[in-house]
């Protein structure tokens, strides 16, 4: 069986058995693409009540590559405002990027770190750009070398 | 997949298995003996210059990819690299007595269960004396008392137990300074202290050797350094690598020297990998296992490659072992089995089963694009030559028979007549290069 598939595997054990609060799995048909729920556990006002869906895609060199995750937008699930994530979605955060990814990441681990990217934050803003940047991108996430100022937004 | 893996594939063990047992804290030991990347017990473990372990594959192909350590980012050469042989005889113990004693462990737990599964001696000791060193002791025992090769009854004890003296029945052997069991012990000096250290005489104390406690294998083992391990290969530095000479060294290990550049570079890269972290193991595969390692390897790349050379990757082997229609359905395969094994370990878990909007084996139609093979115009570059690999291979046929891949279908060439559709995709074509870089936002 391929790496990345067993690994998969292993993970989507742990997570039918049991996650952190105010994560949840949506779907996981294969190992492409899975689809999960957070919401932010504090009572940050930007997030309040609500409920966010991430897409994970992965290729077959996860977790030696980070799988590639975004936002999607549904019906009653929103793309979060915060500085760091455009509104189609794609997040800007060095964990998933090549540079900031390691392997013994997961899918779990970057969930949480998304809920506590989104808890600390208190601007009710998007990027600078994003209305060009969703206009004119075409390229997928991982291919498009974001710098990571500062971290701690 | 590596030999010993290949019985439970399918199998997805997992340090939470312990958490419904009364033996919770065993989850500690096993997630401890797990490699952090592919979420599996160690598998030939290697440690790094900042001490940490992973499976050989799994550093080198991390290293590969960034050369970094993952779990702290300090910078890590495949060189420094050193088998952390004291974790592969503890990762191999555990695994031997895993199913078991979880097992053991899920039994409703009643007073007397515990001797259920001793016989008489033991459990008569066990009223004796129940301290957790008895029980202990007494379980090593039972265990290897199942091993028929095992003549006489060797306790085998830890370390920091050496100055303890049990009054469990064993004694310790004057000559060997093992415990045998007091019975036996006329028997085990009159027979030369049998058992499988016999071999090792300069090792005296249980537990330290590569053989390890508990593992009653009858047969003598080599010394350690009596195996002749093959040679590593060096990495190439590929920026000053021409052509004809990166695909020399393909031909030359007998693999494809087929596909664009990209598709070389990489093919070569993971073979190196493979070798070397294959040249790490205890128990080295055949070049034979290898290529189909590299084979499924390059299948399962489909997804990355197809983009860019759907072409040169599309061919599919023809080979008695590698079936064609099994290969196409086998990854989706892999996963529905996964999911459906996640599911059924869920469910017993929850005694009631909540709700789940979501089921993923039911749902499982779905065909896996990035191994759709379109032309079945292939050989593979196995000529079922199953030779442990230490012994040299003679390089075997020509290369056109050695090809994974048939250079003929490459027919529409490589990324460049696909660039206007491609470039917002492909990276790795090195198409990306040129495109604009989007800054973020500073705070
Ligand atoms: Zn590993
Ligand atoms: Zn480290
Ligand atoms: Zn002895």
């Amino acid at each position: 069986m391929a790496f990345a598939t067993k690994r998969l595997g292993k993970e989507l054990t742990k997570l039918h058995g049991s996650l952190p609060p105010g994560i949840e799995l949506v779907s996981a048909e294969g190992f492409e693409e899975w689809l999960l729920d957070i919401k932010v556990l504090d009572a940050n006002p930007l997030y309040l009540n609500q409920t966010y869906r991430l897409k994970f895609k992965f290729s077959p060199s996860y977790p030696i590559e980070p799988p590639e995750v975004t936002f999607v937008n549904t019906k009653d699930r929103p793309i979060p405002m915060h500085p760091h994530i455009y509104s189609n979605g794609i997040i800007c955060l060095d964990l998933l990027g090549s540079q900031g990814w390691t392997p013994i990441q997961n899918v779990e681990s970057i969930c949480m770190s998304l809920q506590s990217m989104l808890t600390g934050n208190t601007k009710n803003e998007r990027p600078e750009g994003d209305q060009l940047f969703v206009a004119n991108n075409r390229r997928r996430p991982r291919d498009i070398d974001f710098y990571y100022h500062d971290n701690t937004v | 997949m590596d030999r010993a893996s290949k019985d439970d594939a399918f199998e997805v063990t997992d340090s939470t298995d312990w958490l419904d047992t009364p033996m919770k804290s065993l989850a500690g030991v096993d997630a401890a003996l797990r490699c952090q990347v592919c979420r599996d017990f160690y598998s030939t473990p290697m440690i790094t210059s900042c001490s940490h372990t992973f499976c050989s594959l799994c550093i080198r192909r991390s290293l590969n990819n960034d050369g970094k350590c993952p779990a702290c980012r300090s910078p890590e050469q495949e060189m420094k690299l050193r088998n952390n042989n004291a974790m592969e005889d503890l990762v191999e113990a555990f695994k031997r007595g895993r199913a078991d004693i979880l097992a053991f462990a899920r039994i409703p737990a009643i007073p007397v269960a515990p001797t259920r599964k001793r016989s008489l001696e033991q459990a008569e000791e066990d009223v004796e004396d129940s301290s957790p060193k008895r029980r202990r002791s007494g379980r090593t025992k039972s265990s290897s008392q199942t091993k028929s090769s095992q003549k006489a009854t060797v306790v085998a004890d830890s370390d920091g137990d050496s100055d303890y003296s049990p009054e469990d029945g064993t004694v310790e052997c004057p000559i060997c300074q093992r415990r045998v069991k007091e019975t036996g012990i006329n028997k085990h000096i009159d027979d030369g202290c049998p058992d499988e250290l016999q071999a090792f005489p300069h090792i005296t104390k249980p537990g330290s050797s590569r053989t390890g406690s508990g593992y009653a294998k009858s047969s003598i083992q080599l010394p350690e350094k009596a195996i002749k391990r093959p040679e590593r290969l060096p990495q190439l530095n590929y920026s000053t690598t021409k052509d004809n000479v990166l695909k020399k060294k393909l031909t030359d290990a007998g693999l494809s020297a087929g596909g664009n550049r990209q598709l070389l570079e990489k093919r070569y890269k993971e073979w190196i990998t493979l070798w070397n972290a294959n040249c790490d193991a205890t128990k080295p595969k055949s070049k034979g296992e290898l290529k189909r390692e590299l084979e499924i390897w390059e299948r399962t790349q489909g997804g990355r490659a197809t983009a860019s050379s759907s072409t040169q990757m599309g061919a599919i082997i023809r080979d008695k072992e590698f079936d064609r229609d099994a290969w196409s359905g086998k990854h989706n395969d892999d996963f529905k089995q996964l999911i459906a094994n996640a599911k059924r370990k869920a469910q017993a878990k929850k005694s009631e089963n909540t709700s789940s909007a979501n089921t993923p084996a039911e749902s499982a139609g779905t065909a896996t694009p990035d191994v759709a093979p379109t032309t079945p115009d292939v050989v593979i570059g196995d000529n079922g030559n199953d030779d442990p690999i230490l012994i040299e291979d003679t390089p075997e046929k020509p290369a056109s028979q050695k090809r994974f891949f048939d250079e003929s279908n490459s027919d529409p060439p490589p990324s460049s007549q696909y660039q206007s559709k491609l470039g917002v995709l492909d990276k790795d074509a090195g198409l990306a290069s040129d495109i604009t870089t989007i800054r973020s936002v500073q705070p």
